[in-house]
């Protein structure tokens, strides 16, 4: 049986890693190759890369990280941020990447996902939806574009259902709402998401306890959890996330 | 830039990789390469190789450009070259036909649509069915595994390598597809690619298309996705891998080491 993953996310700025409020704790362990191998090496599932700068400047520079990276991690990799075209998800994939994320410019130019999965095929097409809770909808979420800032019309979940259509592989999908808050997954977005789509939902924003992990792929029905803060300062280990889901019945990989 | 040097020489690395390695470490040996350029001295090289993952450990194993990585243009090519190296296998790149020739073994790395790998393989494609046919060790990892095939029906039919009886079509859509994380794999005992690697491992697999093996002389690894979805097969000579070993941390490692040795040791 296919096992629940866990998914360490590294937002990278200027080569270090940015996430989370304590960042000024990780002042030495904020290198982004040297954690994904620290990650490759204790356990975990998977890893992100986020490239939040995203400028034309950092594109070389977010090429050699995944070249680096790739030396030294053995273990699925997907890296967002930015990506506008095929051209740039071909050199990131040659360069070491498992699967590449797009969310603003799949938004801006559907055909990007269809394209991308024609020619490398759809498990490494990762399509990232930035989910915002409807302030006029209720049980509605809106996706947001460009790092979150912009708020569009679309619907979370009938965006999903279209990015599937057209090739995507699996959905990140972040609550903005719960995003570094620690107190829990959004499950109703998971469970509307995954209910909606037959590709894995990567639970993401929220992360503070165990039984959060839990709760998202129970209640949220996500084949994935991905976080930030919890790990990154040593709240928990992977391992005691495996053996805690483990223990409460969950297929893990340990 | 702050990055840590790579882990590609180094004593510290050596360390490092001695701690990753599945196996205990066991044997550390000095390696002095030279004597090079240096009139009436020896000028000697010093370095520190950690054969610890071989399982026939020694100098005898460790043959420059004995294993090609079929370069193509496809994505994992890069992540296979560099799995081989983090564990000591000297391996070359190429898509030279006489370079594929020579080679005591061929690994066929792919994360494409079939269709576009196929096309994208082109000419190689011959080099590979000689090795095959001449008993040469052939590793096709996803749908490089897939290629071994007679066809494939992902966005329409493609013909295949046919090196092994079967076809790759989608996976049944009861289940989430892609069929996408770590599953685990109980290993038959006479399967190589597996040896040392106890009864049943978890291995990462990223696929919406998989292979129907009907070729009875194959030898078949299977997994549970609702049904006995093949993982691997060995057909002779001819091995595959639909998981990528490349990604699928030390047992995955573990995998191509032992791929590695196949061909060191015929």
């Amino acid at each position: 049986m296919l096992t629940k993953r866990i998914i360490p996310c590294l937002d990278v700025k200027d080569n270090r890693v940015v996430k989370g409020v304590n960042f000024l704790n990780l002042r030495d362990a904020g290198d982004p190759v040297e954690l994904g191998a620290r990650y490759s090496d204790t356990g975990a599932d998977e890893l992100v890369f986020l490239d939040i700068t995203a400028t034309i400047r950092s594109r070389k520079t977010i090429v050699d990280l995944v070249e680096r990276v790739a030396r030294n991690v053995f273990i699925p990799f997907t890296v967002g941020g930015g990506i506008r075209d095929v051209e740039q998800i071909d050199e990131l994939l040659r360069s070491g990447a498992e699967k590449v994320s797009v969310n603003t410019a799949a938004v801006q130019n559907p055909d990007l996902l269809a394209e991308a999965a024609q020619r490398f095929g759809n498990q490494c097409v990762v399509l990232a939806i930035d989910a915002r809770r409807s302030k006029t909808r209720e049980g509605h979420w809106q996706v947001c574009v460009k790092a979150g800032s912009e708020p569009t019309d679309i619907d979370v979940v009938e965006w999903a259902i279209r990015g599937e259509e057209l090739g995507a592989g699996e959905i990140l999908l972040t609550s903005m709402d719960a995003d570094g808050t620690l107190a829990g997954y959004d499950n109703a977005l998971n469970k509307a998401v995954s209910d909606a789509v037959n590709i894995p939902v990567i639970a993401s924003g929220g992360a503070g306890q165990l039984d959060h992990l839990y709760d998202a792929v129970v209640e949220g029905g996500a084949d994935a959890v991905l976080m930030a803060s919890i790990t990154h300062f040593g709240d928990f280990t992977i391992t005691q996330m495996k053996e805690y889901l483990r223990d409460r019945g969950l297929p893990m990989n340990l | 830039m702050s990055y840590p040097e790579s882990t590609d020489a180094g004593e510290d690395s050596t360390e490092k990789r001695a701690e990753n390695q599945i196996l205990p470490a066991q044997t550390r040996v000095t390696v002095i390469i030279g004597p090079g350029r240096g009139g009436g001295k020896s000028f000697l090289l010093k370095r520190r190789i950690n054969y610890s993952h071989l399982t026939h450990p020694g100098p005898a194993a460790y043959t420059p450009g004995m294993i090609v990585v079929i370069d193509y243009n496809v994505g994992n090519v890069k992540s296979v070259c560099n799995a081989f190296r983090h564990i000591g296998c000297d391996v070359q790149l190429s898509r030279d036909p006489d370079t594929l020739d020579k080679a005591l073994g061929l690994v066929l790395p792919g994360v494409a649509a079939f269709g576009y790998a196929m096309e994208a393989l082109g000419s190689a494609a011959e080099p590979v069915k000689r090795a095959a046919a001449q008993g040469k060790p052939v590793l096709g990892i996803c749908v490089g595994y897939q290629m071994l095939f007679e066809r494939s029906y992902e966005y329409g039919p493609h013909e295949g390598l046919g090196l092994i009886e079967g076809e790759v079509g989608p996976l049944p859509t009861n289940q989430v597809v892609p069929h996408m994380g770590w599953n685990l794999v109980p290993l038959p005992g006479d399967m190589d690619l597996f040896s040392d690697l106890g009864e049943a491992r978890h291995f990462y697999f990223a696929h919406s298309y998989y292979a129907q093996v009907t070729d009875e002389q194959a030898r078949v690894a299977h997994t549970d996705y609702g049904f006995a979805l093949p993982a691997s097969v060995q057909k002779g000579n001819v091995y595959g891998v639909q998981f990528h070993p490349e990604k699928s941390s030390r047992q995955g490692l573990k995998v191509l080491q032992n791929f590695y040795d196949i061909c060191a040791n015929p």
